[in-house]
């Protein structure tokens, strides 16, 4: 019995120490668990997490915080215990544009106050709020989905005027889409690509391994967090 | 959390009124809903949505309800005061009508927003203050995923329908329009005796004839029972050789020789979808005046039978990680 429960201590403190943990949020058309098995394979040790909902990461870092979130710049933001260590950038550039994509015609954007837009909400309502008129210099109603693949229906159903995406993912719904998508550029619609935040205080073991494990993805893993390198 | 069961409706007031006292300045809203997890995600993911500016009261209709069920759920809407009534299943939106039918009081009763019913468009028809979002998946949102999988172009689709069921094919088929797929329906008479011989010949009919590129096969009992579907679609889908879109995850389980691809709702975003509808509705002072307008919904849940995929057509592979669950 008593070797049992050494057994079980043994095996207890080799999971407490048994790596990293690094939380995922990134909203995009591939599915979270897709992303977290592709990350899994490429960083062996970490123990890696993706979300597909704002919630499930406020309450699990507040449960169990991880070592390292990666996500978009202005998600990391709330989260201020985790410094941005790593930049993702993609073809040189830290930021991504967006772009209003309406159907049929072009959303106006001197009227954009009185418009609904519709976009994934990647912080909480208010906040969300305040994003979105920094990026479309109104205030428009802001119809908020959980996936980006949800804002394409909104278009085709015309519960909105238009849907506010990265050039990416406009480039994405133009694929799959045969409506009639138009798209307006916004001039000052640039945001923040994939940052990795470390935990500030936290094990540095834990901090080396994780960036290390982060500098040495390949082209594709990175894709799938919409980077194609790190800063 | 409560149940609206057989507890003495004094008992129920009290318990209700405190939960409301404590809800504190925060609109209130009531959720009636039966037991499940699917309910419960759905209610999961509202919450999360409307956040603490709003307080949620949840109702679960058992099923061992008070004689006057209706009399009971009154006594609640009394006592809390909801600024709206979320109603998931038609048991809910049943029991909601038929205490707005019974309401005297000179407030107003509270607007709904009806979801997770089959055809909420016909179970809130001759409500008032009503609204909802369909729980059936409309045929565009699967044709495009299956646009999205498959590389043979998509353009007709199948459909063997009953004529109740007609409305929501033509509605669906007005979306289809922007997305340039035809919808070839097949109708099959309320009446007919053998239905799977029907069935038979419809998937004939729409393979030969209408040359669609895919089927879509409805959420509909009346075509969906066991004898149906061994002696009618099974046999018919053996020649059919193109995908099939179905709105049920056990028709793409391996082996089922049935369905392709399975779209069905996402819960949770079904959820925050209606939680938009609530923020709309505050920022309209909770007034909601003439006929019911009910929103498709948005967020979907996708099972691809990978195999029976590869059988049918040419998969792109690099589009399995759009997909929630691929059965190999």
């Amino acid at each position: 019995m008593r070797r049992l429960w050494a057994i079980l201590l043994l095996f207890s403190l080799g999971t407490a120490q048994a790596g990293a943990r690094v939380f995922v949020y990134y909203p995009s058309l591939a599915r979270p668990l897709a992303i977290q098995e592709a990350l899994a394979k490429k960083c062996p040790g970490i123990e890696v997490s993706v979300f597909g909902r704002l919630a499930d990461l406020q309450s699990q870092v507040g449960r169990e915080p991880p070592q390292a979130i990666l996500a978009q710049a202005a998600v990391l933001g709330q989260f201020p215990e985790y410094l941005p260590r790593l930049q993702g950038t993609r073809g040189g550039l830290e930021t991504e544009a967006y772009v209003l994509l309406s159907i049929e015609k072009p959303v106006d954007v001197a009227a954009i106050s009185k418009a609904s837009i519709g976009v994934v909400g990647i912080l909480d309502r208010k906040e969300m709020d305040g994003f979105v008129s920094g990026l479309v210099a109104g205030t428009p109603k802001v119809n908020r989905v959980t996936k980006v693949e949800d804002l394409l229906p909104l278009l085709i159903f015309q519960s909105v005027s238009a849907v506010l995406v990265s050039e990416t993912n406009m480039k994405e719904f133009q694929k799959k889409s045969q409506a009639k998508l138009v798209d307006v550029k916004l001039d000052k619609a640039k945001v923040g690509l994939v940052a990795a935040g470390i935990k500030a205080g936290g094990a540095a073991a834990a901090e080396k391994e994780i960036l290390a494990a982060l500098q040495g993805l390949d082209g594709a893993t990175l894709a799938l967090l919409g980077v194609d390198a790190w800063k | 959390m409560k149940r609206l069961s057989r507890l003495r409706p004094p008992l129920v007031l009290v318990f209700v009124a405190m939960a409301a006292m404590a809800a504190g300045a925060a609109d209130r809203i009531l959720i009636l809903r039966p037991e499940g997890a699917k309910f419960e995600e759905t209610a999961k993911g509202l919450m999360h949505e409307l956040g603490s500016d709003f307080a949620c009261q949840q109702e679960i209709l058992g099923s061992d309800r008070p004689d006057d069920a209706a009399a009971t759920l009154m006594a609640s809407l009394r006592a809390v005061r909801p600024k709206a009534v979320v109603l998931m299943d038609n048991d809910a939106i049943k029991l909601y009508a038929e205490a707005q039918k019974r309401w005297t009081d000179s407030v107003p009763y509270p607007p709904s927003i009806s979801l997770m019913a089959v055809r909420v468009d016909q179970a809130i028809a001759g409500m008032g203050r009503a609204t909802g979002i369909f729980y059936e998946v409309p045929g565009v949102t699967l044709f495009v995923n299956l646009r999205s999988i498959v590389s043979e172009p998509v353009r007709k689709v199948g459909v063997i329908m009953r004529p109740g069921m007609a409305d929501f094919v033509r509605e669906s088929a007005k979306w289809c329009k922007y997305e340039n797929i035809e919808l070839v329906p097949f109708e099959v008479p309320e009446g007919r005796r053998d239905v799977a011989r029907a069935v038979r010949t419809g998937v004939r009919r729409l393979r030969d004839r209408g040359k669609v590129d895919a089927l879509w096969i409805l959420n509909d009992n009346f075509f969906l029972t066991p004898e149906i579907v061994e002696t009618g679609w099974l046999p018919a889908l053996e020649r059919f050789r193109r995908p099939v879109l179905v709105g049920v995850e056990n028709f793409v389980s391996a082996g089922s020789g049935f369905g392709t691809f399975a779209i069905l709702p996402d819960h949770y975003g079904l959820g925050v979808q209606a939680a938009g509808m609530l923020l709309r509705l505050k920022d309209d002072d909770w007034e909601l005046e003439g006929p019911a307008k009910v929103d498709q919904p948005l967020s979907v849940y996708k099972v691809l039978n990978l195999a029976e995929a590869r059988r049918t057509s040419k998969v792109n592979e690099a589009a399995l990680v759009e997909v929630d669950k691929v059965i190999k």
